[in-house]
């Protein structure tokens, strides 16, 4: 009957929401119960004699007349708890509110003729105060109910902003991971593989400065030549591999171009020997991405080639990117090897998160020749960057 | 005859650009005006008394190749020249056929002479791709390149540069008649339609886009 953002409450909730409408119910039923039995001292008097011919007081008769009131609005208030009025469709609930209302005027009714509230020559009076109640009833559940629909629609509201705050710190969080993951790959291939090629190449050098101190003849100069030759094509092969692949690790080649070309110069990476093909269809120029989507997109763009050749045994890649239907669309395709049953996918799982998290979506399907990895993300995330 | 061309000079870093302007100034018949940014070039340039171009690629406050086009836009007869540090020639993939942009990288051996060379070559409507960018990319398996004999990539590679069939008969020492050849076959292997564009700019397009 009232609406929820949850389907099905938790018990806690539902025990709660019932304690709220009990506690409606009564503060209001007090309230006309105090009044109906006001009003009936004053316009029905004392009736005298009865309860087996003794008069009682006026005190007496108010704490009786009250007393059954008080017991009927317990009746209301449980009754309508006991059938959880507020959790069930409009017309049941409606149902069992006039079902409730019924039974607590009939049990009033029965007690106000066993105690003779009624002067014995009105019994009419006590099926008069019966059809009242019944409306009275109704629209005390009625405010009840309403009271507790307004609490269940803040404590949703308050949740949605408790769960927004959660998912920001942990999308701040995911963000710190990655950035240590790519702060510690750089540390490990600089102090690593860089830093080993670096000590080679010294070495190299300072052979070749001993060779030439201690003079060389024509013969030794041609080789001392050939092995400088030699440091310089690899320092030129460290600039051109290494240090792009970690600068690319930290930020995108060419990213603030455009993905497009960001994507270009990524797959420009892919060793020659294996065929890469691209294709870009309906790409605005410039995109209509964010710096974070089309940097979630190129991420996207590397998570899927290089799982391909890592994991994959790529003969050959291909890159898709497109945009349609509001969106802008990335896809990886590789023939070779399909995703192994229990892939290392936690990279992909982080990624697939911040592209959720943005309204987009990263699937990872298994072909029979191989994998495809299709990101997308809404075109018009944000000024172009 | 001294040629005149009126330059224009995009770069970012003041030392360069500095460098850049006195040498184009002391070029006889060359005039030339220098930007920091995009904004700077928007506001400050007339593209109508520009015949060239030269913007580094990557700018503070945009990219070489949209003030490219903004200036293009109001002079399509303005050649553009980009020159950048790092070998962004995957750009010139995706431009328009008709954006016939010449590219020289700043971290070969760029001359000065082989700068003045190129502006007027682009100035005269010519497509020039640094050279030592085109001999350091190797043919990627798989697509329409690898196809080609060493030949007709060595002669693509040439035809990439911007040079004519002329300076390439010159350059590899062999007949104008088998350069003709070369580059007819080329153009038939790579599905090239001579009719509907530049086949000179398709050529070169696919070898940039196939090759690493």
């Amino acid at each position: 009957m009232i609406p929820d953002s949850s389907r099905d409450p938790h018990p806690t909730d539902q025990a709660a929401d019932a304690r709220l409408l009990i506690l409606t119910v009564v503060l209001i039923g007090v309230f006309f119960a105090f009044g109906a039995t006001a009003q009936s001292m004053l316009v029905h008097g004392v009736p005298a004699p009865r309860l087996g011919g003794h008069a009682l007081g006026p005190v007496a008769e108010a704490t009786l007349r009250a007393s059954i009131n008080l017991l009927t609005v317990g009746i209301i208030a449980l009754g309508a708890a006991w059938m959880r009025i507020i959790d069930r469709p409009l017309w049941i609930a409606a149902a069992c509110a006039l079902l409730v209302s019924v039974v607590a005027a009939t049990v009033r009714g029965a007690l106000q003729l066993t105690f003779d509230v009624h002067p014995v020559e009105k019994p009419l009076d006590t099926l008069h105060d019966a059809i009242t109640l019944v409306p009275v009833s109704l629209a005390v559940l009625g405010t009840g109910v309403a009271i507790v629909a307004l609490s269940r629609r803040a404590r949703s509201a308050d949740r949605e902003r408790h769960a927004a705050a959660i998912r920001a710190a942990e999308a701040l969080d995911e963000l710190q991971q990655e950035e240590i993951r790519v702060r510690r790959e750089v540390a490990d291939t600089l102090h690593g593989t860089l830093q080993n090629r670096f000590v080679m190449l010294a070495a190299s050098l300072a052979e070749s400065g001993a060779q030439l101190d201690s003079g060389v003849d024509a013969a030794e100069s041609r080789v001392v030549a050939e092995r400088v030759r030699a440091v310089r094509a690899e320092l030129e092969e460290l600039r051109e591999r290494e240090l792009r692949a970690l600068s690319a690790a930290l930020y995108p080649e060419a990213l603030d171009l455009g993905l497009v070309p960001a994507a270009r110069a990524l797959m420009a990476r892919i060793p020659p020997s294996i065929p890469v093909h691209v294709s870009v269809n309906e790409v605005p120029v410039p995109d209509p991405l964010d710096r974070t989507s089309r940097l979630l997109l190129v991420r996207a763009i590397e998570e899927g080639v290089s799982n391909a050749l890592r994991h994959g045994e790529a003969s050959e890649l291909a890159l898709r990117l497109e945009g349609s239907d509001g969106r802008i669309l990335a896809e990886v395709r590789h023939l070779g090897a399909a995703p192994v049953d229990n892939p290392e996918l936690s990279g992909l799982a982080r990624l697939g998160g911040r592209i959720s998290d943005r309204g987009g979506e990263l699937i990872l399907q298994s072909k029979p020749d191989g994998a495809a990895l299709r990101a997308w993300l809404p075109a018009g995330t944000g000024a172009p960057a | 005859m001294t040629q005149t061309l009126s330059i224009g000079v995009l770069e970012d870093q003041p030392l360069f650009r500095e460098m850049l302007l006195h040498l184009l100034r002391s070029v006889p018949g060359f005039t030339a005006v220098a930007a920091g940014d995009c904004a700077a070039a928007r506001d400050n340039w007339d593209p109508q008394h520009l015949d060239v171009a030269l913007l580094d690629v990557e700018l503070p406050d945009g990219t070489g190749i949209d003030a490219g086009r903004a200036l293009q836009r109001a002079n399509p007869h303005l050649a553009i020249v980009l020159l950048s540090a790092v070998d962004r020639t995957q750009l010139l993939v995706d431009l328009d056929e008709r954006e016939q942009w010449s590219y020289l990288s700043k971290n070969s051996s760029t001359s000065a002479a082989k700068l003045i060379r190129t502006l007027r070559a682009a100035a005269a409507g010519h497509c020039i791709i640094d050279p030592e960018i085109i001999t350091s990319r190797t043919v990627r398996a798989g697509g329409r390149l690898a196809t080609l004999s060493a030949r007709h990539v060595e002669v693509l590679q040439l035809v990439t540069e911007g040079l004519t069939n002329q300076s390439i008969a010159e350059q590899l020492g062999i007949a104008l008649s088998s350069v003709n050849n070369h580059v007819n076959a080329i153009y038939a292997s790579l599905d090239i339609d001579r009719e509907r564009c530049n086949p000179r700019v398709a050529a070169a397009r696919i070898f940039l886009a196939e090759t690493a």
